[in-house]
């Protein structure tokens, strides 16, 4: 008897342990991964320009899905893409709350990093699903529940150790759970530290804090607080171009840091802190009904610094003329030489040199006439050639989301919500450094030498010739305006052999920019608002699922919807004028996916096919081009894209201590049509090419793996320990193309046989790879308390070579395109992150 | 379980094959093409100049390989290609001195631009680097024809190696030239330097004073040189594309003096020799005027007034223990009233012009009579320096109310 009890007290432990070291997994798991730009990542182009890190994959790791799950953690690391879809098609949301940028769409993990003990508790679904909350997307969906009532009882303090974005990270979260004056309180904080990361010169500095308070009124109200934020300060990694990786022997070379005084310093630093609360409203109606409110607000700050220069040199490292390339020449291979070897030996040469920088600052004592726009002020002191300023990019956003579901019968369940949402986001630049220069004047330096019209210089006609100094804000100034109402309904029907869904969407978008200083190019349309852009959309969704038997299960879904245009594609040139994208519209999407699934308690798998037609997407890209000196903005309108493909997920126990699992997939992903490109300037009127038609059909959308498998094993000890492995591989990734290359415009003056067309039409495709990810674990019950050890280390054979994306440069030489090559990005070698908590 | 390998595996083969039956072609914006026709041979290009300039309005094309580039500097907005029939130079709007390089192998779109002739020489003309030229391939292998300087003469109107890349084998340049440098690099002027083969034939070398190999010393040996053959009017002569073309290292069929100071390098110091200000600061220069950029040593007291001056230049020490008739020869021009100029000569300098003892030679040369007409100063004997340690040393000198203008050149020692 006595042997008997202790059996079924073991049983029960070894139960809930596994659960929990599962669970503690996809913790650990998730963290490792936060660095990693994976499923819904942003285009790696967008990561140059220094967009926010959107990675969400920490959101998918715990789904049910085996398919999914396996993703989230094994595919993170090569900029994978389930499905191949962008960010904006995934939906993530908190208590029902979307928290989607409103102007790129795209859900930004970095303004809840550090919370993974809030937001391990979430529901996530991939692919054209049905949902409670809202209408959705073709990505899926996934909502952290951070209710407090609904929070695990209890305390948990853990400390984790690794070697990527950050080394260090310590956190506490508590819940009272409902206690008995009906009041639940959850508080989450982390800190999380890296005097310098995996890659050289970045840093990390992150906290995070949480609290979510709930009051039960009676059982049918309850109303609830949350408030989260994660001001961030983190040093940056640039992404080269081969050669740079080639001589310094590391493919995480990274271009943005330089010493000062001895001291490593990095010019890009991102400092985000964008804070949201909200107040949630539940309101039970009655057992059948549900009607859930919010009302939400979120501010702060996004600011991301960078170089700039007046008259001098271009400072970067890896700028083409500063790269040893730029220097060879087949009958002088001593010069090319002994740059090579500058390069490759001198820091200062290697890095940036901001010692350098200084000392340009120091001697250029100059005199600015009419200073502040006041006649006769002149201004005597070292302008400043080299500055680090910061792109603001702050932000204010209220709203409200309700949401209702009731219950008809057994078989019926109907929903439906509205959204509605103001947002602005305030973009601007501020000084940040003078790198000990007096002061720097608000001019472009390419406008003053190009216009006669001394004005057609001043970014800021109010005060010509502003005398900048540190904090003061410059360049440009604007403000981007959305509005947005989304509304759905849903029927849901459950049967014993089928189930299906049908849903229907409305939304309306307004999206406008404020100008708030006057141009001296554009004196016109720089100030005040631009037109209003107004989109009305509608989308209609199905699915059904037919159970052949209660192990057999065949799935469809499918959906039609158009949405508008993101603000952020838009606008020519939102730095400087209101002037709008023409032939601006919505972008339709068709999908549809085919699902076949089988549910045995060893076995699961899920194999499916699905079918995505975008059509009139717009797509933007801006970059620095030094010979013109300013920005130049690409816009393409009319962009049709088709993704296609399978994926397979297969889960095996082969004992109750051996689980097999498998993930697969096979896509392709590509422009199916031929759109047209308007290249404008950021400072001058006239456009470098108006309505050019692109020969983009069948080019692959690239920068991520089309084909990706893993295969891993896990063993869960009966002795409270678990260890696993997973084989990951991946092949078929194209770097992303530059549109302009593919235009009769640019194979102008050769033909069918110069090797040049070859070259500008070529899509170049990454080597495969292959990565071994170790796991493990072990707990322990220390009266009620629980101790926990994780140990993850990815790519464990140190694989350093693996490029996982790439892009082709928009400035090209159409002679010599070696002269601006691809920029690539690597995977990181062998990382690790080690985690030991407790519970209590 | 009832599933087997076919029920889960078929759909996903299904899958696969439908599939992979739609990747498609990558879209290509329209290509011109270039039929057969199209393409001529340069030789043929060449032949269609007759007396006029030809603007090419249609879109012919001709092949070739880069034979010489811009890189030495030898070359300014200029290229030469050749193809197995014949071969042309390329006159550039721009420089494209990072762009194509000896060896690419490039089409050159015709069109638009125009086949002319300069001076006699055929070249096409308005051609634009970053559009005319595309490049097909690098590292082609360029052999130079092996010709002699009879060969390169005048045929006709046109050497008929005219833009060709050349090799000349057994050929020295001339004595006077190897003391000179193959242009001017300071003033950047073109010189030219004379090759000249075991026969006696001769043939110009002309380089640029913006090359970079314009202050080198002139190669004394006999050997190879491989250059471009381009003509100027009447006068067939080679372009170097850099100093490795250049291959005279052998012993030479004409020997050259033992020395030569020319001051063709504009320098009064170089290779040893020294000035002394004894009385006033009156210095040596150099100058070419009335000589026709050729330049030689000059010394004048007068600069609007006459100054008293006392100014030496002394040669560097010569070792004639083993020259069995050693003789000394020079040019001396000179104008103005005032004391001549003496010659001395010593085996004992001790580094101080006043305290060494010095032999005057003065009468023993032959000098200029005046008006700046050039006289040689006749073959000084010197059999009685058959040592180490000899050196020679000019005095000029002036006084307050007179000086001459003196003019120096050529200053030879050598084998009778």
């Amino acid at each position: 008897m006595r042997n008997f009890k202790l059996i079924l007290v073991a049983f029960g432990l070894l139960s809930c342990i596994e659960v929990q070291s599962q669970n503690d997994t996809l913790i650990s798991s998730d963290d490792t991964l936060t660095r990693f730009v994976p499923q819904f990542s942003t285009t790696i182009e967008q990561l140059d320009d220094e967009a926010e890190n959107q990675d969400v994959s920490g959101l998918l790791q715990s789904s049910r899905d085996v398919y999914t799950s396996i993703a989230g953690f094994n595919f993170g690391a090569v900029r994978f893409r389930i499905r191949g879809y962008d960010a904006e098609n995934f939906t993530a949301m908190m208590n029902g709350v979307p928290l989607n940028d409103q102007e790129t769409g795209r859900a930004i993990w970095a303004y809840w990093g550090g919370l993974n003990d809030i937001t391990r508790y979430q529901e996530s679904r991939i692919g054209i699903t049905s949902s409670q909350l809202n209408f959705g997307g073709i990505g899926g969906y996934s909502n952290i529940i951070a209710r407090a009532s609904a929070q695990r009882k209890g305390n948990r303090v853990s400390y984790a150790f690794a070697n990527q974005t950050y080394d260090h990270r310590l956190m506490v979260t508590t819940s009272t759970g409902l206690m008995k004056n009906n009041l639940a309180v959850t508080f989450s904080g982390s800190l999380r530290y890296a005097d310098e990361g995996y890659v050289e010169g970045t840093f990390f500095r992150g906290a995070s804090y949480f609290l979510s308070v709930e009051k039960k009124f009676n059982e049918k109200h309850s109303l609830g607080f949350v408030g989260f934020g994660s001001p961030t300060v983190s040093g940056g990694q640039s992404i080269s171009v081969r050669e740079a990786y080639y001589l310094t022997g590391n493919n995480q070379y990274n271009s943005y840091w330089g010493y000062q005084n001895g001291e490593k310093r990095n010019s890009r630093v991102r400092n985000t802190h964008k804070p949201m609360m909200m107040l949630n409203h539940y309101f039970k109606i009655n057992s059948t009904t549900n009607l859930n409110t919010s009302l939400f607000y979120t501010f702060g700050k996004g600011g991301q610094t960078r170089l700039n220069w007046y008259d001098a040199a271009d400072p970067r490292p890896d700028y083409y003329r500063n790269l040893p390339s730029y220097y060879y020449n087949p009958a002088d291979i001593a010069t090319y030489e002994l740059y090579s070897q500058l390069w490759q030996t001198d820091v200062n040469t290697q890095q940036l040199n901001f010692d350098q920088m200084y000392f340009a600052n120091s001697k250029n004592l100059h005199s600015v006439l009419d200073a502040n726009g006041i006649k006769g002020n002149t201004v005597t002191g070292n302008r400043a050639k080299y500055i680090i300023e910061e792109y603001r990019s702050d932000v204010q956003q209220y709203g409200f989301n309700t949401t209702f579901n009731h219950q008809l019968n057994d078989y019926y369940t109907l929903s439906g919500g509205i959204y509605g949402s103001f947002y602005k986001s305030m973009n601007f630049k501020v000084l940040d450094d003078l790198l000990g220069a007096d002061y720097w004047v608000d001019v472009d330096r390419f406008a003053e030498r190009d216009f006669a019209d001394e004005s057609a210089a001043q970014t800021n006609l109010e005060i010509p010739n502003h005398i900048i100094k540190k904090g003061d804000k410059f360049g440009y100034d604007y403000d981007i305006n959305v509005q947005n109402l989304n509304s759905f309904g849903q029927i849901e029907a459950k049967s014993e052999k089928i189930d299906w869904y049908a849903g229907l969407n409305f939304s309306s978008t307004v999206f406008w920019r404020t100008g708030n200083v006057q141009n001296g190019l554009f004196p016109e349309s720089s100030k005040g608002d631009s037109d209003k852009e107004s989109f009305i959309n509608f989308g209609v969704k199905g699915g059904a699922t037919y159970k052949i038997t209660g192990r057999h299960l065949i799935g469809v879904n499918a959906t039609y919807f158009t949405a508008a245009p993101s603000s952020r594609d838009a606008f020519v040139s939102p730095r400087t004028r209101n002037q709008i994208v023409d032939n601006l519209k919505s972008e339709t999407t068709t999908s549809g996916d085919v699902n076949y699934m089988i549910r045995y308690p060893k076995f699961k798998m899920r194999l499916t096919g699905f079918y995505t037609s975008v059509k009139d997407k717009t797509w933007s890209r801006s970059f620095f081009h030094d010979e013109y000196n300013t920005y130049v903005n690409y816009m393409m309108t009319g962009v049709n894209q088709l993704f296609m493909g399978t994926e397979l997920g297969l889960e095996f126990n082969i004992s109750p201590t051996i689980e097999v699992s498998t993930a697969f997939t096979m896509g392709n992903y590509t422009y199916v049509s031929r759109p047209k490109v308007t290249i404008s300037q950021d400072n001058s009127i006239k456009l470098l090419a108006e309505n050019k038609l692109v020969y983009l059909e069948n080019y692959k959308i690239g920068g991520m793996p089309e084909t990706a498998a893993s295969i891993g094993a896990k063993y869960n000890a009966p002795k409270f320990w678990f260890a696993g492995a997973n084989f990951n591989f991946f092949m078929d990734t194209y770097i992303e193309i530059n549109p302009d290359r593919r235009t009769e415009e640019a194979l102008q003056g050769f033909v069918s046989t110069d090797p040049q067309v070859t070259n500008l039409l070529y899509q170049q495709r990454l080597d495969d790879s292959y990565t071994l990810n170790i796991f493990g674990g072990k707990s322990w019950k220390i009266k009620d308390y629980f101790l926990r050890i994780n140990v993850n280390v990815n790519n464990i054979l140190d694989t350093k070579d693996f490029a996982t994306g790439g892009f082709e440069q928009l400035r090209y030489d159409k002679q010599n395109i070696n002269k601006f090559p691809p920029k690539l990005s690597y995977m990181y070698g062998r990382t690790y992150f080690a985690m030991i908590s407790f519970t209590f | 379980m009832k599933m087997t390998k076919n029920n889960i595996f078929l759909p996903f083969a299904v899958g696969l094959l439908i599939f992979s039956g739609c990747l498609k072609e990558y879209d290509s914006p329209p290509v011109a093409e270039l039929p057969q026709g199209n393409i001529v041979t340069i030789d043929s290009l060449r032949k269609i100049y007759t007396a006029f300039d030809t603007t090419f309005t249609s879109d012919l094309s001709i092949f070739g390989t880069v034979t010489a580039d811009e890189v030495s500097g030898n070359l300014y907005k200029t290229l030469y290609i050749q193809d197995a029939t014949n071969a042309i130079q390329l006159s550039m709007t721009a420089s494209a001195d990072r762009l194509f390089f000896e060896g690419d192998e490039v089409r050159v779109a015709l069109k638009g631009l125009t086949l002319s002739r300069q001076n006699n020489m055929i070249k096409l003309t308005n051609v634009n680097p970053e559009k005319n030229i595309i490049k097909q391939r690098v590292g082609e292998k360029i052999t130079p024809k092996v010709v002699t300087i009879q060969n390169l003469n005048i045929n006709g109107i046109y050497s008929p190696y005219q833009g060709q890349l050349v090799q000349l084998n057994h050929v020295e340049f001339i004595c006077n030239d190897i003391w000179s440098t193959y242009a001017d690099p300071i003033a950047q002027y073109d010189q030219n330097r004379t090759l000249s083969d075991t026969l006696g034939n001769t043939i110009i070398v002309r380089s640029s004073g913006y090359s970079s190999f314009a202050g080198t010393t002139v190669a004394g040996g006999k050997g190879s040189v491989t250059a471009i053959v381009s003509q100027y009017n009447n006068t067939v002569q080679l372009t170097l594309r850099k100093l490795d073309d250049v291959q005279l290292n052998g012993s030479r069929k004409v020997i050259c003096p033992i020395y030569m100071k020319n001051f063709e390098d504009q320098s009064i110091t170089s290779g040893g020799w020294t000035t002394k200000n004894i009385v006033g600061n009156i210095n040596w220069s150099i100058a070419n005027i009335g000589s026709n950029n050729t330049y030689y040593a000059m010394i004048s007291n007068y600069s609007g007034s006459n100054t008293a001056c006392e100014t030496w230049l002394v040669s560097p020490a010569f070792d004639l223990t083993n020259v069995a008739n050693p003789i000394l020869y020079f040019q001396s021009a000179y104008k103005y009233s005032g004391d001549p100029l003496k010659l001395y000569v010593t085996t004992n300098y001790t580094g101080d012009v006043t305290t060494t003892t010095w032999t005057d030679i003065t009468s023993s040369a032959i000098w200029s009579a005046g008006s700046f007409v050039w006289s040689n100063s006749g073959n000084i004997n010197l059999s009685a320096y058959k040592q180490a340690g000899v050196r020679f040393a000019f005095k000029y000198t002036g006084t307050n109310s007179n000086g001459s203008t003196w003019e120096i050149d050529d200053f030879t020692i050598n084998d009778l």
